[in-house]
């Protein structure tokens, strides 16, 4: 990294000021993303910056460890006299590069979710139709946000029926793993969303890797 | 080795991005590739006779953007300018998108549009 660079966010870092930057390649370009009412003055000395910095170090980096993302967050953080970048790559399958198929809503619909669903609304194994169930579900290390529908229909199970659906979803999709690809990143994360409406899930792969700039 | 008679075979958007993660020196260039699932576009090996000497991407539309790699020790043969012009007689509309801080790309290109080769291109940030 350039040193009028790492001069311009270790003046902002020691004065309790963040430098954060969003970058979004597309084809041949980049996006950068910076907040200007943070940067002000700045704001164009660190968008071109910050541009060289990517396609002189950053992609180098992250294609030497195999790692793509759609989007790259970096935020800097100063310890004593070192720079580090902490650099956070977000990637879906939902656009991105991966070489499985996604997960469909089939998948997670266990013994407990099909027998209540039929009792519920008084139907048989025939008349079940698989098509008119739909979730909105929200998954990272549990279920946070839990909804099943069936012909448009919310449905409530008491809480014993409520937790073993849970549960069971639980089982299946927390075997999934997420596009994300790359070697030597820590932390790791992976958040499955289904919407309303929507066949398919939604994995979303996050991975943290921190590392010292260089001039 | 004889640009005129490259030959442009399919490849899967695998083999394409392994070929560009094979050669490091143009990687940062093809991040976005790289990244991408190329849903579509089509992808193409170069071929001089039996080397296999770069990789194309056109992409499926009636204006399609097209992307060139030529290995290093290939470049300034007449390859590239080659594969362009066969790309541009095949293929109406083609457009050309280069990085400004790609030099070597923005020369060659430039080249191209001097030649008529190509009859425009954008200029990316």
């Amino acid at each position: 990294m350039e040193i009028i660079l790492i001069d311009k966010i270790k003046s902002y870092l020691s004065t309790n000021r963040s430098v954060e930057v969003q970058f979004a390649p597309f084809h041949k370009g980049l996006d950068i993303n910076l907040d200007k009412d943070t940067f002000v003055s700045d704001f164009d000395f660190y968008q071109e910056h910050f541009g060289d910095w990517y396609y002189e170090e950053l992609t180098d980096f992250l294609v030497s460890r195999d790692a793509f993302g759609g989007t790259i967050l970096v935020d800097f953080i100063l310890i004593e006299s070192s720079l580090l970048a902490k650099i956070c790559l977000i990637c879906s399958d939902y656009e991105y590069y991966c070489d499985f198929d996604r997960h469909a809503k089939g998948e997670i619909m266990g013994p407990t979710l099909v027998e209540a669903i039929i009792e519920t609304r008084n139907l048989t194994e025939s008349t079940f139709d698989e098509d008119l169930l739909d979730f909105n579900l929200v998954f990272d290390t549990d279920l946070s946000e839990f909804e099943i529908y069936y012909d448009d229909e919310l449905l409530l199970f008491n809480s014993t029926v409520t937790e073993q659906i849970k549960s069971e979803i639980k089982q299946v999709i927390s075997m999934w793993d997420g596009p994300f690809f790359g070697n030597g990143f820590s932390d790791l994360k992976t958040e499955i969303t289904i919407e309303r409406g929507s066949d398919e899930f939604v994995c979303t792969n996050t991975a943290e890797y921190e590392f010292k700039i260089e001039t | 080795m004889n640009p005129c008679l490259i030959k442009l075979n399919p490849i899967t958007t695998t083999d394409f991005k392994s070929y560009l993660l094979s050669k490091q020196d143009s990687s940062k260039w093809f991040y976005w590739h790289l990244s991408s699932d190329l849903i579509n576009f089509d992808t193409f090996a170069v071929f001089d006779q039996a080397h296999h000497i770069g990789v194309v991407c056109i992409e499926k539309n009636k204006s399609p953007l097209v992307d060139l790699y030529i290995d290093p020790e290939c470049r300034r043969m007449g390859y590239g300018k080659s594969v362009m012009g066969y790309v541009v007689q095949n293929f109406q509309n083609v457009k050309i998108e280069v990085n400004v801080n790609n030099k070597a790309a923005m020369d060659f290109f430039d080249h191209l549009f001097a030649e008529r080769v190509i009859k425009s291109m954008r200029i990316v940030y």
